[in-house]
């Protein structure tokens, strides 16, 4: 199982500035609210789930992936036979088993809206560098006290990790068990692995402070930002197609309306 | 001239009775090689931070006497206006970085104070080539060697042109290579960029060739020091002999630990290649070499932290393949490397007897020895006391006890010297060693080459996942010279080379 995080790599998606994927991330999920024929819907969920499969093979390792693959066909299911609005597609004689055109769309439609809007999200997550996107976001605006506040924990979270790890060794060594039947007892064990993490969390946000201060931040309202990768000319072509690729996805949607 | 100017100053931390700093008088001329020594706890870093200007923020003043860097006064100048002449390099380069990259991590300072990007890249290779670290540029800090990451430290700060740098035990979790490099650095930056350079260590000699100007700091004063070689504390001397008469071959004791043709793999890379070791009853074992070399993780596979791909391990007869950690729990103590990871306890008394309760082994005799080794290593009057109170030689000192009291036949240590003065090396050294005496056997990582020839009988030398020796102290000393590891070598051989 690997965990959800970012994956270096030379995609094209990798190669976009993180602005403009973080943008499109945004854009996509309100206009998938707007797309409300449920194949369409269906079929962009499919298309962002054939394009994590291009970028990592591997993907259906990732933690969570397949619970999200599950829920997203458990909510279609669930409207199949539930909902029971519109014409008949296909009848037999147990009711719960006929298909109606209400449940099919709206079951394609609120499934195929989650799939889309996560597996979007887990595009932006694979394959953006979360320290590029803070200074991305700090470049643009974000006040830099909130953007380093996720740069530093980006940082401290493996660090964090790594302790875990070895305090839960050196409980070991020392002849804890783990023991689940005892809830009294398990309390007390977590409370033991949780004061030296605090402690050394503690201990490190003070000296970070130190670092801090001492090489000049929050001396001024603003900061500069050294020299680093700006929008190109490949971040331009692909929100034009994208654009356009949503255009057509509108014109298929509402003109089949007309 | 005088640059650093520090006169008859005193510092006391709130909520403590005694000053750390007392009548402190010391002046450094610009450009001068500084090293500051001193026991543990005597105050170092408090001086190092006071010269940094960061004792002057308390909200009410815990200071008298005065420190002038470049005939101004520190107390009178924000800790922004201080940072700007004084840089404080933190023990832990770790601790003080702000970002995720080499790049960032230098530019973050100059950002900070709004310097345009232009300047700022500019900056970065400068600085980068000062520290020879050029080769370092696009890597993330998480991917860095601890010498690497010291380096980026220090680039870091020289980024921001200071007058003065201090650097608080630059090198304590470097090995002798790293620790070298660093000092020639240091000493190179010195002479390019006519810096004043202070620095607090313990590691004098290796800083020998550079002849600085060594002040030693106890009972919150300083003392000039007029030669780096007399930094020995009288009473090693009387432990030495006590320990070098115990030379008994241990060749037929039963042996604890048995490794064949071990291959250990972590997340996809090779740590640890065809290790074949064998550790007898008795033995008192010093695991060498330069770090990342697989040291910590072949302690780590002993006590059956890893999977094991192929060979075998028996550690004091559970094979490791086959059984959980918690099976040997009552036969081997283990002491990772910092003490807060492996304190849980509210009190100094409960954690020394934390393993024995586990264990349910936690008798009247049990008890009374654990009030005899608290007693013996200066804890009995803490025992109440909550153990993160404790000062880090003190923790480091609970942890031993704690290792030790349900009696295992093998003691594992990761580093226990770490940032220690000579006095308290000794002191520990000896104790491990009469636990050895005592039928047990000790296998200690360690760098300090001196007290491992002093007291261990048996050198394993590690170099990029193989054990390359494995040889008695006396011998493996020679044999680490003939290959060329001069800077694991103990200080009597430094004074050959450097005579």
């Amino acid at each position: 199982m690997h965990k959800l995080a970012y994956q270096p790599g030379n995609s094209v998606i990798h190669r976009l500035y993180p602005m403009t994927k973080f943008s499109w991330l945004i854009i996509g999920s309100f206009l998938v609210f707007l797309i409300n024929n449920g194949v369409i819907l269906f079929v962009l969920a499919g298309i962002f789930l054939l394009m994590l499969h291009l970028i990592n093979r591997e993907i259906w390792m990732v933690r969570g992936f397949r619970l999200i693959i599950f829920t997203g066909l458990l909510l279609l299911i669930l409207y199949l036979v539930f909902d029971k609005s519109g014409q008949t597609l296909f009848d037999c004689n147990i009711e719960l088993f006929s298909l109606t055109s209400g449940g099919m769309n709206t079951g394609l439609c609120v499934s195929g809206r989650f799939m889309a809007i996560v597996f979007l999200s887990y595009l932006l997550i694979l394959t953006t560098d979360p320290n590029h996107l803070a200074y991305a976001l700090m470049k643009i605006g974000l006040p830099y006290r909130y953007g380093f506040m996720l740069v530093t924990s980006l940082r401290l979270a493996p660090l964090m990790e790594e302790e875990g790890r070895t305090i839960y060794r050196a409980q070991l060594v020392r002849g804890v068990h783990y023991d689940r039947s005892n809830v009294k007892k398990l309390f007390l064990i977590v409370r033991q692995f949780m004061t030296p993490l605090l402690i050394s969390a503690l201990r490190r946000a003070d000296k970070l402070a130190f670092s801090l201060e001492g090489r000049g931040f929050g001396r001024y309202p603003g900061r500069t930002f050294r020299t680093q990768t700006n929008p190109s000319i490949l971040d331009i072509t692909t929100s034009i197609i994208l654009s356009l690729f949503f255009a057509m996805l509108f014109l298929i949607n509402y003109g089949s309306l007309i | 001239m005088t640059f650093i100017d520090i006169q008859q100053f005193s510092y006391t931390y709130p909520g403590e009775q005694t000053p750390t700093l007392r009548n402190l008088n010391l002046s450094i001329d610009q450009g001068a090689f500084v090293v500051i020594t001193g026991i543990s706890g005597s105050g170092k870093s408090t001086l190092g931070k006071a010269i940094a200007g960061f004792l002057f923020q308390d909200e009410e003043p815990n200071y008298t006497g005065k420190i002038w860097v470049n005939n101004v006064n520190m107390a009178q100048i924000t800790l922004y206006e201080a940072s700007e002449r004084v840089a404080y390099i933190q023990q832990n380069p770790e601790d003080q970085f702000c970002t995720l990259t080499v790049m960032d991590e230098i530019a973050f300072g100059l950002e900070n104070l709004c310097i345009n990007a232009g300047e700022i890249d500019k900056k970065i290779n400068e600085v980068l080539s000062i520290v020879k670290g050029f080769h370092l540029k696009d890597r993330n800090l998480a991917t860095l060697s601890g010498g690497e990451k010291q380096k980026v430290a220090i680039a870091s700060m020289l980024a921001l042109s200071p007058d003065v740098l201090i650097l608080d035990e630059p090198t304590s979790n470097l090995d002798p290579i790293a620790t070298e490099n660093i000092f020639k650095s240091l000493y190179h930056i010195r002479q390019s960029q006519e810096l004043t350079i202070i620095i607090i260590e313990h590691k004098l000699n290796q800083l020998k060739p550079y002849e600085p100007e060594t002040y030693e700091l106890k009972c919150g004063a300083l003392k000039p020091r007029t030669s780096i070689n007399a930094y020995k504390p009288g009473c090693s001397k009387a432990v030495r002999n006590l320990t070098t008469n115990q030379n008994s071959t241990h060749k037929e004791n039963k042996p604890l630990i048995e490794i064949h043709q071990l291959d250990v793999t972590l997340g996809g890379q090779r740590i640890l290649h065809d290790i074949n070791l064998n550790i007898v009853q008795d033995e008192f074992v010093a695991l060498m070499g330069p770090n990342g070399s697989g040291k910590s993780t072949l302690l780590e596979t002993i006590m059956g932290f890893h999977e094991i791909r192929s060979g075998s391990i028996t550690t004091v007869d559970h094979e490791i393949s086959k059984e959980r950690t918690s099976a040997l729990v009552q036969h081997v103590g283990y002491i990772f490397q910092n003490p807060d990871h492996q304190l849980f306890t509210q009190s100094v008394w409960d954690e020394a007897t934390f393993t024995s309760g586990n264990l349910h082994m936690l008798n009247d005799d049990r008890k009374s020895k654990a009030d005899e080794l608290l007693a013996q290593m200066g804890l009995i009057s803490r025992k109440n006391d909550h153990p993160h109170r404790l000062s880090y030689g003190e923790k480091r000192r609970l942890n031993l006890i704690a290792a030790m009291l349900h009696a295992p036949q093998l003691l594992l240590i990761d580093e226990l010297l770490i940032g220690q003065d000579m006095a308290n090396a000794h002191a520990w050294m000896n104790i491990l060693k009469t636990y050895t005496q005592q039928g047990n056997t000790v296998v200690l990582v360690n760098h300090h080459s001196d007290l491992t020839q002093d007291y261990c009988d048996r050198v394993l030398f590690m170099n990029d996942g193989r054990i390359v020796i494995n040889q008695t102290s006396s011998e493996a000393f020679k044999t680490i010279e003939s290959l060329g590891y001069n800077a694991f070598l103990p200080s009597l051989e430094w004074d050959r080379m450097y005579a």
